[in-house]
C-alpha cells in the first residue's frame, strides 16, 4: 500500500513538474484530467492561533477605584423633619367658644306669706328651679274669703315700659282637692286685677303656673318700677291630709319691652 | 435576686443602646407643677388653677389659658397606681385638660384617668367631662325638655334625643343633622357634645366627654384606662358624645384601655397617639388615628387656623373668655323674645364662598336652632357673619362653626 501510494505521488510529480500552489487556507485541490490535471490532495496546518488573529485579551488585572460608586452616581443628603402646619382637618372646619344668653326672669326682691306657715326655704328658694323649695302649710284665715296659703311677692321690673309682662310659679301642692290662684298688683286701680287671673285645680307633681298680662304697663308701678304678684291656695274639695301645703320652686317674672 | 449574668447585660446593653437610638420629644414643660402620683382615688379641682399664659411657671394646680382654653399642667411625672382613680371637678369656663410632662407617665392595671361626661338626670343638664358640652335639659315644672348642647348636640324630637357628636354620627335616635366637627389630629383640642333629652320621660341628655393631651418625652405607660366616654341617657334621653385623647409621647406602650366610646348609640369621641415608638398592644374604643413623632410636635393649633368667635349679641359684646354658665350674669342678657341680631367673626376663613359659617342655639328648655350666618364684611384675614335669632325665655347656649362647603 505505501509503495503504491509513492509510485502515484511520482506520477503526479512527472506531470507536473511545477510546484502546485497550496492555499494557505486549508486544503488546494486542482481538477485534471483530459484539459485538466487534478494534483494529490495535500493537508497543510496553519499554526497561527485563530483567536490571536481575530482579538487580542490581554490579562486579567485587578483595579480598586477609590471614588466610592455612589458619590459618583448621586448624593443623598442628610435626613430632615418637616411638620406640615396645616393639619388636613384644620383645614376643615372650625369651632367658636360657647356662649350663654339669657333672658332673665326679673326675680322678686321679698315676700310676704300672708296666711299660713312657712316651714322651709327662703326668698332665694324661689329664683331658680333647682329643687331648693319654699315649703308653706295652711294657716289660720280671718275670713272664709281669703286663702289658707297666700303667698305675696314684690320685684322690681327692669324696663320702664313693657310691653308684655308674665307671673310664672313653678310649684305643686301635696293633697288633691285644692284650687291655686294666680293675680297681678294692678297699681293704677290699686288691686290686684280682677281679669287677669289664673285660676287651676292644684297639682301634686310640679308644674309652672302663669298669669299673663293683657295691659302690662299697669302692673309696673309708675317712678319705683315696682311689681307684684300673689298666689293662693284654698280648698275645694276633699283632701287627703288636712295638714295640706304648697311647695314652691321658682316664683318669678318676665318682662319684655324698653326704657 | 437575679445574677447578672454575661447574656442578661448584653440584653440590658443593647435595651439601652435601642433607647439612646429613639428620637426624644420635646416637650415644653419645666416641671413646676411637680409631680403626680395617684395612690387612692384623686379629684383634681381645675377650678383653682390660676388664669394666666400656658407657659408661665406653676404652682402645683395648673394655668388656665383662655385665649388657648386649657388649663396646662407642667409635671415632672405623672402617674396612676393600681385601683386608683383620677377624676376632675370643671373649670368655670369649662376648658380642656393639658398635661406636659418631663418624665414618664404611667396608668398602673386598674388605674384610671376619668373624664367621662356625667349621666342623663331629672334635675338638670348633665355635666361634661372638661372640654366637653352638657347634655340636654330635663324637663321640669311643665318647662320643656332641652337639646344637648356644642356644636354637635343631639336635638329633642319623638320620643328620645339624640347625642350626634363629633367623631362619629350617632347610630340611633333621631338624627338632628348637624355634621361631625373638629378633626383627627385633635388639633384644637375639644370634647364631645351632650345628647338632647327625653321629650316624653323629660329626662335629661348625657353629657359630651371630655377631652386631654398628655404629652411626654419619656414613656407613656397605659395599662389600666383612659376613659373620656360620653355620660349615659337615662329613661329616654340618650348618651352624650365621646370626648378626645391624645397622647403623645416618645414612646407609648401597655396593655390597657383608651375609651371614648361606649359602642352603644353616642356619637364616637377621637384617640390620637403620637410617638416614636407605638409599642402599645391594649385596646382603643372610638375613632382612633396612630402618628410617628419625631422629636418635635405641634401642641397647638398654628396662628393660621381658622378660627371663629361670637362677637356680639344684640347689643352685646362678648367678651373673649365667655363662661356659657347658666347662672346669672351670663355671658348676654336680651329681653325679648323678638330675633336678635348675632355676630359672628371669623379669623382665617375664606370669603370666597367656599367656606360657610353656621350658629347652633340650644335652649336650657326647647329644641335647637340651627342656622347658616351670612357674610356682612371683611376678608380672609378677618370677616364678620350675621344672622337673626329669636331666645325663649330663659338660658340658651350657642356655638358657632365655620366649615368648608
Amino acid at each position: 500500500m505505501g509503495s503504491a501510494l509513492a509510485a502515484v505521488l511520482a506520477l503526479a510529480g512527472a506531470v507536473f513538474p511545477w510546484p502546485v500552489p497550496i492555499a494557505a487556507s486549508s486544503v488546494a485541490q486542482v481538477r485534471s484530467g483530459q484539459g485538466d490535471a487534478v494534483s494529490r490532495e495535500v493537508a497543510v496546518f496553519n499554526d497561527l492561533p485563530t483567536q490571536l488573529a481575530g482579538d487580542s485579551v490581554s490579562r486579567e488585572v485587578a483595579l480598586f477605584n477609590d471614588l466610592p460608586t455612589q458619590l459618583a452616581g448621586d448624593s443623598v443628603s442628610r435626613e430632615v423633619a418637616l411638620f406640615n402646619e396645616v393639619p388636613t382637618g384644620l383645614a376643615n372646619d372650625s369651632v367658636s367658644r360657647e356662649v350663654a344668653v339669657s333672658s332673665p326672669p326679673v326675680l322678686p326682691t321679698s315676700f310676704q306669706v300672708f296666711r299660713g306657715i312657712r316651714d322651709a326655704g327662703t326668698l332665694a328658694s324661689l329664683f331658680e328651679l333647682d329643687n331648693d323649695l319654699m315649703d308653706i302649710r295652711r294657716g289660720i284665715t280671718a275670713n272664709p274669703t281669703e286663702a289658707p296659703i297666700t303667698l305675696i311677692l314684690t320685684g322690681a321690673s327692669p324696663l320702664a315700659n313693657p310691653t308684655a309682662l308674665e307671673f310664672s310659679v313653678a310649684a305643686r301642692v301635696n293633697t288633691v282637692g285644692l284650687q291655686v290662684t294666680l293675680d297681678l298688683f294692678d297699681w293704677v286701680a290699686n288691686r290686684y286685677d280682677p281679669t287677669d287671673v289664673t285660676v287651676r285645680n292644684g297639682s301634686t307633681t310640679f308644674s309652672r303656673v302663669f298669669v299673663t298680662a293683657t295691659n302690662p304697663a299697669r302692673y309696673v308701678r309708675s317712678g319705683t318700677r315696682e311689681i307684684r304678684a300673689r298666689y293662693r291656695v284654698r280648698q275645694t274639695g276633699p283632701t287627703t291630709t288636712q295638714t295640706w301645703r304648697s311647695l314652691f320652686d321658682q316664683a318669678v317674672w318676665w318682662v319684655e319691652g324698653s326704657n | 435576686m437575679r445574677r447578672n449574668t454575661p447574656r442578661n447585660l448584653l440584653v440590658v446593653v443593647l435595651a439601652a443602646l435601642h433607647c439612646a437610638a429613639l428620637a426624644q420629644l420635646q416637650v415644653p414643660s419645666d416641671g413646676s407643677d411637680g409631680i403626680i402620683d395617684v395612690s387612692v382615688d384623686t379629684t383634681i379641682d381645675l377650678g383653682l388653677a390660676p388664669t394666666g399664659v400656658w407657659n408661665q411657671p406653676g404652682t402645683g394646680v395648673g394655668v388656665y389659658d383662655p385665649e388657648r382654653w386649657a388649663v396646662v399642667f407642667k409635671l415632672q411625672s405623672l402617674r396612676v397606681r393600681d385601683g386608683a382613680r383620677l377624676t376632675f371637678r370643671n373649670h368655670p369656663k369649662n376648658p380642656p385638660v393639658v398635661f406636659l410632662v418631663q418624665g414618664d407617665v404611667t396608668v398602673d392595671p386598674n388605674g384610671s384617668i376619668l373624664l367621662n361626661g356625667g349621666n342623663g338626670n331629672q334635675a338638670r343638664p348633665a355635666e361634661p367631662g372638661p372640654g366637653g358640652f352638657r347634655g340636654g335639659g330635663p324637663g321640669s315644672a311643665g318647662l320643656e325638655t332641652g337639646a344637648g348642647f356644642g356644636p354637635g348636640g343631639g336635638a329633642v324630637r319623638g320620643i328620645d334625643g339624640a347625642s350626634f357628636a363629633w367623631g362619629t354620627h350617632a347610630t340611633q335616635g333621631p338624627n338632628n343633622g348637624l355634621p361631625i366637627y373638629s378633626n383627627s389630629e385633635i388639633l384644637p383640642l375639644i370634647g364631645g357634645s351632650g345628647a338632647g333629652a327625653g321629650a316624653t320621660t323629660q329626662s335629661g341628655g348625657g353629657a359630651g366627654g371630655g377631652a386631654v393631651l398628655i404629652a411626654t418625652g419619656g414613656t407613656l405607660t397605659v395599662n389600666g384606662i383612659i376613659d373620656a366616654r360620653g355620660g349615659s341617657g337615662n329613661f329616654g334621653s340618650s348618651d352624650g358624645a365621646g370626648g378626645a385623647v391624645r397622647l403623645v409621647a416618645s414612646r407609648i406602650a401597655g396593655s390597657g384601655q383608651v375609651v371614648t366610646s361606649n359602642g352603644g348609640s353616642q356619637g364616637q369621641g377621637r384617640t390620637r397617639f403620637e410617638s416614636g415608638q407605638d409599642l402599645f398592644n391594649g385596646s382603643v374604643h372610638g375613632t382612633f388615628r396612630r402618628d410617628s413623632v419625631g422629636t418635635q410636635f405641634q401642641l397647638w393649633p398654628v396662628s393660621s387656623a381658622p378660627s371663629v368667635r361670637i362677637a356680639r349679641i344684640g347689643s352685646t359684646n362678648i367678651p373673649a373668655d365667655p363662661k356659657s354658665e347658666f347662672s346669672f350674669p351670663t355671658d348676654a342678657t336680651v329681653s325679648t323674645t323678638a330675633p336678635v341680631r348675632i355676630r359672628v367673626e371669623a379669623t382665617n376663613v375664606p370669603t370666597d364662598g367656599s367656606w360657610s359659617v353656621f350658629l347652633r342655639t340650644s335652649p336650657r328648655n326647647g329644641e335647637q336652632v340651627y342656622v347658616q350666618m351670612t357674610l356682612v364684611s371683611g376678608s380672609l384675614v378677618q370677616s364678620f357673619w350675621e344672622v337673626d335669632v329669636a331666645f325663649p325665655r330663659g338660658f340658651t347656649a350657642m356655638t358657632a362653626r365655620a366649615a368648608r362647603n
